[in-house]
């Protein structure tokens, strides 16, 4: 009720404007109203008094005499003749004690009045609108002989004051009609300024954010309206902004959501406590669970329960490295196993802190790990067995070579010492030629027996085990060097030796190096009067070469490639001995040391060996 | 030098002739004993298996053995003689073809006292056997007389 009331006061400003100008109306009007009603009732109260004072002291005057000698019809006259005086209550006359001696109401004639005032003073009994009651004493030569006493009631008074009240009523009520209509008419004009904004505001409320309110002029309501204006194409550029990043957002959302769900790898995204916030479809699809059902599973039931043990250290060791690695197996719904490769990671997600694991199904290169660890079986295998065969073909060759050495050279034996025996024994009964026969037969027989004997170095050279020593290579050279010369005294050969010449290889097979190069240049300067032998050392691109140098026979390096094949010769037996198994020798050793040999040279020029050692 | 005689271990009978032409052509004459493979050996010293009729009373100067023979080689030879206390001193040469290192250090690991090769040139092997009578049947003092 009191709130009805107060919507429909204050329910608009134009109203609130309105009461408020009728409620100032109304109070001014009736505080001026009251207050002339006031003023008029005490000028009528002083009017009346000073009336009755006027009376009352023109009546003692003239009823002295008649006082004082009590002339009661005289003063009867005197009272009676009072009465022209329409407000005239009553006119009294008495003596000094009260009693009566005329009255306007003669019925009251020799009555004592009780109340009459003890001083013979004027005394204003009563005053008010209803009577004025004023007694004063009659005096005779100073002389109080008996007293008067007027009453004044202006009947018409309370009339005159209630037309007041009434005509400011009235005009009260004018007032606050004509205050409030200018009110409602000034109100109109302010508000309708409102009032166009309002409904802007109702429209663009109602969906039509085009629209802008039109106030003109410079007061209030055109700032306000300018203001809101401002304020609606504010709103509308950051509609269009905040519209526009939505939609970024929701197209980056979706994608998100396509990359996460077409992802090749399950992602599963959880707290630290174990709980699924995401998983992708990948995820369920791999494990076989509806998407539901795989978030409201633990982070444990992930693992097979052989791998679930590890699930604590996981996230431990994710919580220190930020990163980690693993594999584990993942077990589907149906039971079956998943080998799986995990990337882990610490996330933020949605402000909390996540673990995001991207796990990859490796159980194809788990296959083919087996495959391959099956493979390499096999192919120990294989290498076990190929060792095994090449190490009875290594004793096959043994054997042969041992045979080689003990059978073969047993029926050389026999040629020769039976020849021999022939030459000795039977000697005079061959001629020349069959001596010369014989001779032959022996040389070719002893040929032959070097030759097994060259094959069989060569055999054994390719099966020994090889050492890895530091070889100092001068030293043996220049043994080597001596031995030689020992064996032809006479020649006059330079041996040029660098001095401590180091090699890593095996000092048995580098000193048959040796001894077969230096050998062989010894060999082919026979016949020089003076000769030179030079052993050394030079980098050729970076790797260490190592030479043996002469100037003999030399030899055309169109046969460069014969030099090292087993049994060529490049000089007949009778120009240089030899069965040609020398640097066949050589290379075998220095390939088997990683190393290659050459030899540069011209007919008659010398020749330079040069060799490498790859383990250098 | 009655008594000294040599036995020479060889299945080969061209080695055998070989052998002996060269001891006559070096003035050996002590005896000559040849067994033809390495169970005839033992037979003949230790009074083993077929031969162990053939044994004589006393010990060979030297004993020439080849490594290659059937049956029972020479190095398996060799080691029952040096596992008898009786041959366990006998001075022992190795002849023979081969000279694989193996061969020789197994020969002188099982106890022999020379090894030596025979050489194909029959002026060498002559002066071999020359050498190996004039030091093992001349030179050497025998363990047991």
């Amino acid at each position: 009720m009191t709130s009805g009331i107060r919507l429909f006061l204050f329910g608009s400003l134009r109203r609130q404007l309105i009461v408020g100008v009728a409620a100032v109306h109304a109070v001014m009007m009736t505080l001026f109203i009251a207050d002339i009603a006031q003023k008029q009732k005490a000028a009528f109260l002083d009017y009346q008094l000073r009336q009755a004072i006027a009376l009352v002291s023109n009546l003692a005057t003239s009823s002295v005499n008649g006082t004082a000698s009590h002339d009661i019809m005289g003063l009867q006259e005197l009272v009676d003749a009072q009465t022209v005086y329409q407000e005239l209550k009553f006119a009294i006359v008495t003596d000094v004690n009260g009693l009566v001696l005329a009255h306007t109401d003669h019925a009251r004639v020799g009555q004592h009045l009780l109340d009459m005032p003890t001083d013979p003073i004027q005394k204003i009994i009563s005053n008010s609108l209803t009577l004025v009651d004023v007694a004063t004493p009659v005096l005779l030569m100073r002389h109080h002989v008996g007293w008067i006493r007027i009453g004044i009631a202006q009947t018409g008074v309370k009339q005159k004051l209630n037309d007041i009240s009434r005509k400011g009523l009235l005009f009260t009520l004018v007032t606050i009609l004509t205050g409030s209509l200018l009110a409602w008419v000034m109100g109109r004009q302010f508000t309708k300024r409102l009032y166009v904004i309002n409904s802007v505001m109702k429209e663009v409320q109602a969906g039509n954010t085009a629209v802008r309110s039109e106030v003109s002029g410079s007061d209030e309501a055109a700032d306000l309206s300018a203001g809101f204006n401002s304020m609606l194409d504010k709103l509308a550029q950051q509609i269009v902004e905040r519209t526009a990043a939505i939609k970024d957002l929701r197209e980056s959302e979706e994608k998100y959501r396509l990359l996460f769900d077409s992802a090749g790898d399950a992602i599963f995204i959880h707290d630290t406590d174990g709980r699924f916030l995401e998983v992708n479809s990948l995820a369920c699809e791999r494990l076989g669970y509806s998407h539901a059902e795989l978030m409201s599973l633990p982070l444990s039931k992930l693992d097979t329960p052989e791998q679930c043990q590890y699930v604590q250290d996981r996230v431990v060791r994710l919580m220190e490295q930020g990163h980690h690695m693993f594999e584990t197996v993942h077990q589907r719904k149906d039971g079956s196993t998943v080998p799986t490769e995990v990337s882990a990671r610490k996330i933020n997600w949605d402000g909390q802190l996540a673990m995001m694991n991207i796990c990859r199904d490796i159980s194809k290169w788990k296959l083919a790990e087996e495959e391959i660890r099956q493979l390499n079986n096999k192919l120990e295998q294989r290498v076990i067995e190929r060792t095994a065969q090449l190490e009875i073909a290594y004793q096959e060759m043994e054997s042969f070579a041992y045979s080689v050495s003990h059978d073969l050279r047993g029926p050389l034996r026999s040629i020769d010492g039976f020849s021999l025996a022939l030459l000795e024994d039977c000697g005079d009964k061959l001629d020349d030629d069959g001596k010369n026969y014989l001779r032959r037969v022996r040389t070719a027989t002893q040929r032959m027996a070097q030759l097994i004997d060259d094959i069989l170095k060569l055999s054994r050279v390719t099966r020994v085990n090889m050492a890895s020593e530091t070889v100092n290579l001068s030293t043996m050279a220049v043994s080597i060097a001596e031995e030689l010369r020992r064996t032809d005294q006479q020649r006059k050969v330079e041996f040029v030796i660098k001095d401590d010449v180091l090699a890593k290889g095996d000092p048995r097979l580098l000193m048959l190096v040796l001894d077969n190069l230096l050998g062989n240049a010894w060999k082919f300067t026979y016949g020089r009067a003076e000769a030179r032998i030079e052993f050394g050392i030079s980098n050729l691109d970076g790797k260490t070469a190592y030479f043996v140098r002469d100037d003999g026979a030399g030899f055309d390096m169109k046969y460069m490639d014969k030099l090292f094949t087993a049994f060529q010769r490049l000089h007949t037996e009778l120009e240089f001995p030899g069965t040609g198994i020398g640097l066949t020798l050589v290379q075998h050793i220095i390939h088997r040391h990683g190393g290659t040999v050459w030899a540069e040279g011209a007919v008659d020029q010398g020749a330079t060996f040069w060799f490498t050692l790859g383990n250098k | 030098m009655k008594n000294k005689w040599i036995l020479l271990v060889e299945d080969n009978a061209d080695d055998e002739e070989l052998t002996r032409r060269a001891l006559k052509k070096n003035k050996i004459m002590n005896e000559l004993i040849v067994a033809r493979d390495g169970a005839e050996v033992l037979g003949y010293l230790l009074g083993d298996g077929d031969h162990a009729g053939h044994n004589k009373d006393s010990l060979p100067s030297v004993i020439l053995l080849d490594l290659k023979l059937p049956k029972i080689d020479g190095i398996e030879v060799l080691r029952r003689l040096r596992e008898n206390e009786k041959t366990a001193h006998v001075p022992v040469v190795i002849l023979t073809s081969s000279e694989e290192e193996q061969d020789i250090a197994i020969a002188y690991k099982n106890g022999c006292n020379s090894y030596i090769r025979k050489p194909v040139d029959f002026v060498q092997f002559n002066e071999a056997v020359q050498n190996l009578g004039l030091y093992w049947l001349m030179l050497n003092e025998p363990p047991v007389k």
